[in-house]
């Protein structure tokens, strides 16, 4: 017996008008395993607080947002950087659940905002309606401002004055015209107020720093180029110079300050780069951000050190930038590595020094490319390893389709843990061990390499593909500048043009050895 | 609300009087967020970890678990989700490539790593998991592939299914996949893998993975273009599921809902209880991760008309981390792996490790939930009180479902209210045949039966179950 789908449907649907939503269960239920049954969670919780933040100050059409839509990508909360996704929720909560989740997240964990009402989360479930981007932390910012006005001190009558000009240290303002003069209405120092300039600009901001008490008062000031603070005609602090905004440059001053209004001035410059101004306020009554940029959160992921045992290697089978995605990289102790990719089965990286940082992988979900942790590094490899050339002049195959079958067999590890790899290309046997060694105090990179079996006619392994080489000694090839190459058992080909490369004939059987020396 | 606290108390005293959790202490100074388990013989076990290690323990059967002795058999591996023994060497899904890990000389740590395939595609986007299976009754191991950035298609085969032989052939058997959380089998041997709430998945469920079947989800449809492949469905946005699959019949609904919030938010493991009654009075059910809840949600599965439907019940609670990873040993210890990095957990450990087991006491619980052409047949583990089994208001039934559509999960919609208009006692006394006033097909139907005591006058221990209605019998 089937009853024909959707029949009772609407009849039925009334019988669940909904009964009141009890928030903190909701939350419990939704959002708390992420967010912490105390707005907080664990310690080092890779997902921000709900307790006193910011992002739930004021309108609650910003909240409802954010979970209707969800939000994507880096998001400061509270002084620490973020990022991770929060997936959309608007099609799973109803608007008296959603309501009641942010009326307890509201008025719980230290928050003390009013009571949100269905139809406010209805209102924007409306104008949000077929949006399928989440939001980014910049544009929800944009759309429902912050105030900043949760500490103090506090700006007050806060004007910029922009001036342009080239300069390596900070200039002489009172020589200088102002090209534009504003008034800042929302009172926080903001480096994108120069009118788009993204370089050789200067600027001031002048008004009140208005205290609630008389104290100490730390000022932190971060800034890409150069920053400098006065408070009542005192200069308290200065970045100096041209550089990167960092833990370098940022400067931190202790200094006193009366209940009431002090005059501020602060003055900045940018030669080129990126623009950036960040200025926190530190004292008896808590901190506070007085820029609309905050500080970079520098190395927010722990540094997880790989580090090869005496005498062996170490692999980090994971995404490397410059190499591609299935790619195994093998640090050697002794300070040599390399990223082997088991997709085109040649060596696309090689570098010295330290190996690789789990903290970018190992840390959060693990997004994006790990960078080698040396330096000098060399991609040794656009295209594939092997690829037939009917002709000496004949292009090497800048991606991968070569129409060779290849196949990567795995690795063995010897008995001090160095890995062997082994291949094959079509009927071609391929085993390769690499290890460390070194020459005259250089580091060197050795790799020996074994061919048996009958390989497809005409059959070449491009050592370089891509890279600049140049050869000032017979059989010795400069890489990018960094490494010599040379190979004894074989006679490789420099090849000059659009991106050199270094190929040679696959002759089988044969072994050689192919030696990469840092300058 | 005193109440309320002796009810907390007596729920979390009945956990540990039925089954008991225990720490088992990992290698100190390591981490190991738990991404797989592998059983092996002389009474060995064997955990990988999401950083790429694979560390095998000793002990781990043993009363003590503080003597527990860990090696590291290897390093290095990218993000292994799935890992068994078979004939001296463990078996390793990572993420881009299936792998034979072999210690050829003995002493303890894998030296020969063979890549058995590795023919799918990888972009370099975190969220390209790769869960891989036990051999099924073919010998064959299955690999799912999570989309890119769970909803998208940037490298080949995301978001299918891939059958993959001994000898390394590979052959894409399922498609519509979305962001897997793991797979195992049922007592028939059939392969089920758990899908999360998101695009076209409007809540988390338990799929049936049919050979030639769609799983819901469009976006991996491209692999069929590159290669050659039949063209999977494309079903209509905003639409239902029923709807979708009588349309098209490759389209498998879920076996079974896990209703989004109501019983997880993020299911993981499957694996069946095997152990005849040693993991207590479940046998041949399906056990379920759930990595958001910390918990393992229970399944009884049942074939109607050609697919799979069933019933969840909540089960097991108050592991310490995400329950990712789970074995059952022949033993009746449950092994359960756990990890929150990156999605969080109720249990606040960031990883962990434990055993859980059935202390023998048999808790008063609705063992099997079938249905029949009018209604349920449930029984229960113990004799029930029959006054309180004949009462129809022992028993509230609501159903709804989902919107099946592209955009991120879905309210509960189509609500409504079954009545219980008769009800008829198993001659055995332990089980009740419910008969309901009308079907709504394709709808998940929530028995909460709080009414309901045992003979000696006790409650269920889980008085909700979440049965999804795919087909009715006939009769």
């Amino acid at each position: 017996m089937i009853i024909k789908p959707f029949l009772f449907v609407f009849t039925t649907f009334t019988l669940f008008s909904q009964a009141a939503e009890d928030g903190k269960a909701n939350y419990a239920l939704y959002c708390s395993a992420c967010h912490g049954a105390n707005g907080v969670g664990p310690e080092n919780n890779p997902n921000p607080p709900l307790a006193k933040s910011e992002w739930l100050q004021g309108t609650p059409d910003r909240a409802i947002s954010a979970v209707m839509v969800g939000l994507k990508g880096p998001i400061e909360v509270k002084g620490r950087l973020y990022n991770l996704i929060m997936p959309p929720q608007g099609a799973v909560l109803s608007d008296e659940k959603l309501a009641s989740i942010l009326t307890y997240v509201r008025s719980s964990f230290g928050n003390k905002g009013k009571k949100v009402s269905p139809e406010r989360v209805a209102k924007v479930r409306k104008q949000l309606a077929g949006r399928t981007e989440y939001y980014t932390a910049g544009e929800l910012r944009q759309k429902y401002p912050i105030s900043h006005r949760y500490g103090w001190p506090r700006l007050k009558n806060l004007t910029s004055r922009l001036y342009l000009g080239k300069w390596e240290m900070m200039p002489d303002f009172s020589k200088l015209e102002p090209a534009a003069f504003e008034e800042e209405p929302r009172n926080l120092v903001d480096v994108y107020h120069s009118g788009g300039l993204k370089k050789e600009f200067g600027m001031i901001w002048e008004g009140e720093l208005i205290t609630k008490k008389e104290g100490d008062y730390n000022a932190i000031i971060d800034a890409s180029d150069g920053a400098r603070l006065f408070i009542n005609d005192q200069l308290v602090v200065e970045v100096e110079g041209v550089g990167p905004r960092g833990k370098e440059r940022a400067r931190r001053r202790r200094f006193r300050m009366g209940k009431g209004s002090n005059k501020l001035r602060l003055e900045y410059f940018n030669n080129q780069g990126d623009p950036g101004l960040t200025f926190m306020m530190q004292g008896p009554t808590g901190k506070v951000w007085l820029s609309e940029s905050r500080l970079q959160v520098i190395d927010s992921a722990p540094p997880i050190p790989l580090v090869a045992e005496k005498g062996s290697a170490i692999i980090y089978r994971n995404f490397i930038d410059g190499a591609r995605p299935k790619a195994i990289a093998v640090g050697y102790d002794g300070g040599v590595n390399h990223a082997f990719s088991i997709g085109h089965l040649g060596l696309d990286l090689v570098w010295q020094g330290d190996f690789m940082d789990g903290g970018l992988h190992w840390t959060n979900r693990g997004k994006g490319n790990a960078k080698p942790k040396g330096t000098d590094v060399v991609k040794l490899l656009k295209g594939p390893a092997f690829a037939t050339l009917l002709d000496e002049k004949q292009a090497w195959p800048g991606r991968d389709k070569t129409g060779l079958k290849e196949n990567f067999g795995g690795y063995s590890l010897d008995k001090n843990g160095l890995p062997s790899f082994r291949y094959t290309v079509e009927g071609l046997q391929v085993q390769e061990h690499a290890s460390f060694s070194s020459a005259a105090g250089k580091r060197q990179l050795v790799r020996k390499i074994t061919f048996e079996g009958t390989p497809p006619p005409k059959l070449h392994m491009a050592l370089v593909n891509g890279a600049e080489v140049i050869s000032k000694e017979e059989g010795v090839f400069q890489v990018d500048d960094k490494i010599s190459l040379t190979v004894s058992g074989a006679t490789p080909m420099l090849r000059t043009g659009e991106g050199a490369d270094l190929v040679m004939p696959v002759v089988s059987p044969s072994s050689l050895t192919i030696t990469y020396t840092w300058n | 609300m005193k109440t309320l606290l002796t009810l907390t108390l007596s729920t979390s005293c009945a956990l540990a009087e039925y089954y008991r959790t225990e720490t088992i202490p990992l290698p100190e100074g390591e981490v190991i967020e738990v991404s797989s388990i592998a059983l092996m013989p002389d009474q060995k076990v064997a955990i990988s970890g999401r950083r790429g290690s694979i560390w095998v323990a000793t002990g781990c059967y043993d009363d003590d678990v503080s003597q527990v002795r860990w090696t590291r058999f290897a390093q290095g591996l990218h993000e292994p989700l799935g890992m068994h023994w078979k004939d001296g060497s463990l078996y390793v899904q990572q993420r881009s490539e299936y792998t034979r890990a072999t210690d050829t000389d003995g002493d303890g740590k894998a030296d020969n790593f063979e890549n058995i395939c590795d023919d799918w595609g990888t972009s370099g986007n975190y969220h390209e998991y790769v869960f891989g299976s036990t051999p099924d009754r073919n010998g064959d191991v299955w690999a799912i592939l999570c989309l890119t950035g769970s909803g998208g298609y940037a490298a080949d085969f995301r978001g299918w299914g891939l059958r993959i032989t001994p000898d390394g052939q590979m052959y894409p058997e399922v498609s519509g996949i979305r962001s897997p959380g793991g797979l195992g089998y049922n007592a028939a041997g059939d392969l089920f893998y758990t899908d999360n709430q998101g695009p076209w998945n409007g809540s988390s469920s338990l799929k049936w993975m049919k050979p030639g079947g769609f799983m819901g989800s469009p976006s991996g449809n491209k692999a069929a273009t590159k290669f050659g492949l039949e063209k999977p469905p494309e079903p209509k946005n905003k639409s239902r599921m029923l709807t979708e699959r009588l349309k098209d019949p490759r389209i498998i609904p879920p076996a079974v809902i896990l209703p989004h919030g109501r019983v997880g938010q993020s299911p993981t493991a499957v694996l069946y209880d095997d152990t005849k009654g040693k993991f207590g009075p479940f046998q041949g059910q399906v056990l379920v991760g759930e990595q958001t809840h910390s918990q393992v949600q229970r399944v009884d599965l049942e074939k109607v008309n050609g697919l799979y439907q069933g019933a969840v019940f909540p089960f097991l609670k108050g592991y310490a981390s995400g329950v990712v990873p789970m074995r059952l040993a022949q033993d009746g210890t449950l092994f359960v792996g756990g990890t929150n990095r990156g999605w969080g957990s109720r249990g606040p450990q960031p990883f962990s490790f434990e055993r859980t087991r059935w202390t023998g006491e048999i808790p008063f619980e609705t063992e099997t939930m079938k249905i029949t052409s009018k209604g349920f047949r449930l029984t229960f583990t113990q004799p029930a009180d029959e006054k309180s089994l004949l009462d129809p208001s022992s028993y509230q039934l609501k159903h709804w479902t989902y919107i099946y559509q592209k955009s991120y999960g879905s309210p509960e919609v189509d609500q409504g209210a079954a009545k219980v208009t008769g009800v008829k006692v198993l001659s055995d006394g332990r089980g009740v045949e419910l008969t309901l006033d009308r079907w709504e097909r394709g709808h998940v139907y929530h028995l909460e039966m709080k009414g309901v005591k045992s003979a000696k006058g006790k409650a269920l221990w889980h008085p909700s179950a979440y049965y999804t209605v795919n087909e009715i019998p006939e009769s």
